[in-house]
């Protein structure tokens, strides 16, 4: 088996480790980047989210084999971005976040639909966050701050 | 245990002719079923082979007669390609969230062969064509020969799903229903394709496929063919009939989604909405 390379977080890396690893424990264990958390394990409330190739993807079902020669981005790089300061300027004031375990992957689902539609209506936006559960805040909050983010930030995507 | 990470289709076709291999896609149903506890590899048993990335697998091409579809062309990529026919279009936008239609895809969908899976309901109306590859020999198949019940397909060890085809057709009125509790992640319970050409108020063409209601997708093309020829009232006249012939015909199970008296009801609603929009 050949070593596995990617960019991670616009670094090229070579892991010699399992390829049918989840992406997420080897971001967690290997690289020590807990910014992606897990929650459920199965693909179903995106506390594991990340980019690949600047889309949303759940890091704790793609095996790591899967992002051989392509790019992944954790919220740990992504916050040092112009634009995250403008989401989480926009989830402050409107209050989207609460206990902030959901946090770091609805900022990932939020800056990948913003990539593809920067100005989402808010059918679009219930549809980009629809893989990304909160407990606390009845998304209504959160629904908001994309709106914020998308007008603030406009011309960033 | 070998993991191979082939960067042609050449290259997939060999290591898939030497034995049985688990062929990875997307990983989205293999990395649930087979999920470690949290931190060890998952608990894959066989030589794997990692198809998702190989870049012959990645394309849309207009075909005489129809579309073509690579077989490891991510979901969300067709939810958003102008030339895929709007009613599968409709159906990929109800399954599951972005961050899993970025990475799943058709072939895996039918080669996981689900009675639930969403995007077949729409594949079996429309009559698709899994094209079957290995080194030797190429073959198209119906998709209904290809799946034969739960987890169960035709598809041979030395064989991988190469593209799926879909054949040309206009209909009048297409209609996708599914009815499941939280719209992402939620397995269909009932799923329903229905689509229908008109011509001068007769029916042309009529295809009606359930999900979740059968050991596979169910499509009955006997019932279906009895009322091509009809007029569109005459065929709204008897969708109470045809809602009970359905339901003879089906199966649906009890299970921790749901159970099979729901299931029969909610058959029965959705065909029948469907046939009246006719009238
Ligand atoms: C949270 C969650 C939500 C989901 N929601 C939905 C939903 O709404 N609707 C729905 O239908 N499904 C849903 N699924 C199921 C799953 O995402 C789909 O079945 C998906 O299409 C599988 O594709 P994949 O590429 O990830 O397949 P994989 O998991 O990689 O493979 C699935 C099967 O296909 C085989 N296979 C893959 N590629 C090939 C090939 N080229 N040739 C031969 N065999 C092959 C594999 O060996 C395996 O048996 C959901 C899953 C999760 C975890
Ligand atoms: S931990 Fe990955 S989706 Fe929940
Ligand atoms: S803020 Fe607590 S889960 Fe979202």
């Amino acid at each position: 088996m050949k070593a596995i390379e990617f960019t991670l977080n616009d670094e090229l890396v070579t892991v010699d480790l399992q390829p049918h690893m989840r992406l997420l424990d080897v971001l967690r264990e290997h690289f020590l980047l807990t910014g992606p958390k897990e929650g459920c394990g199965e693909g179903e409330c995106g506390a594991c989210a990340v980019l690949l190739d600047g889309h949303i993807v759940n890091s704790c079902l793609l095996p790591l084999a899967n992002v051989h020669k392509r790019h992944v981005t954790t919220i740990e790089h992504f916050s040092r971005s112009k634009r995250y300061q403008v989401i989480e300027e926009a989830m402050i004031y409107e209050g989207g976040v609460q206990c902030g375990i959901c946090t770091p992957g609805m900022v990932i689902a939020i800056e990948s639909l913003l990539n593809k539609d920067p100005n989402p209506s808010d059918a679009a936006i219930r549809i980009g966050l629809s893989g990304n559960l909160c407990r606390c805040t009845g998304y209504n909050m959160i629904v908001k701050a994309v709106k914020r983010a998308a007008s603030k930030g406009e011309g960033l995507w | 245990m070998r993991h191979i990470i082939p960067e042609t289709l050449e290259e997939a076709l060999h290591v898939i002719a030497q034995g049985p291999t688990i062929k990875l896609a997307g990983g989205t149903d293999i990395m649930v079923k087979h999920r470690a506890s949290q931190g060890l590899a998952a608990k894959l048993r066989q030589d794997v082979v990692y198809l998702l990335n190989v870049p012959d697998l990645h394309y849309i091409r207009k075909e005489d007669n129809g579309l073509r579809i690579g077989g490891m062309v991510p979901i969300e990529t067709l939810l958003h390609h102008d030339d895929v026919p709007k009613i599968l279009r409709d159906t990929l936008l109800d399954f599951a969230s972005p961050g899993l239609r970025y990475v799943a895809t058709l072939a895996g969908n039918i080669a996981n062969a689900s009675p639930a899976g969403d995007a077949l309901v729409t594949l079996y109306a429309l009559d698709a064509l899994v094209r079957l590859k290995s080194l030797e020999r190429t073959r198209d198949v119906p998709i209904e020969a290809v799946i034969v019940g739960p987890s169960q397909t035709t598809i041979q060890d030395d064989e991988l799903i190469e593209s799926v085809f879909l054949p040309d057709a206009s209909f009048t009125h297409t209609e996708w229903r599914k009815v499941g509790t939280r719209r992402a992640d939620a397995i269909s319970k009932v799923a329903f394709t229905g689509c229908v050409t008109l011509d001068n108020d007769i029916v042309q063409d009529i295809r009606l496929a359930f999900g979740a209601v059968f050991k596979t997708v169910y499509r009955n093309r006997s019932l279906e063919k009895a009322l091509i020829g009809q007029h569109r009232h005459d065929v709204v006249k008897q969708s109470d009939a045809l809602c009970e012939k359905y339901l003879e015909n089906i199966a649906p199970i009890d299970d921790q989604r749901s159970n099979a008296s729901y299931r029969n009801t909610v058959t029965k609603n959705l065909l029948k909405a469907f046939i009246e929009k006719l009238s």
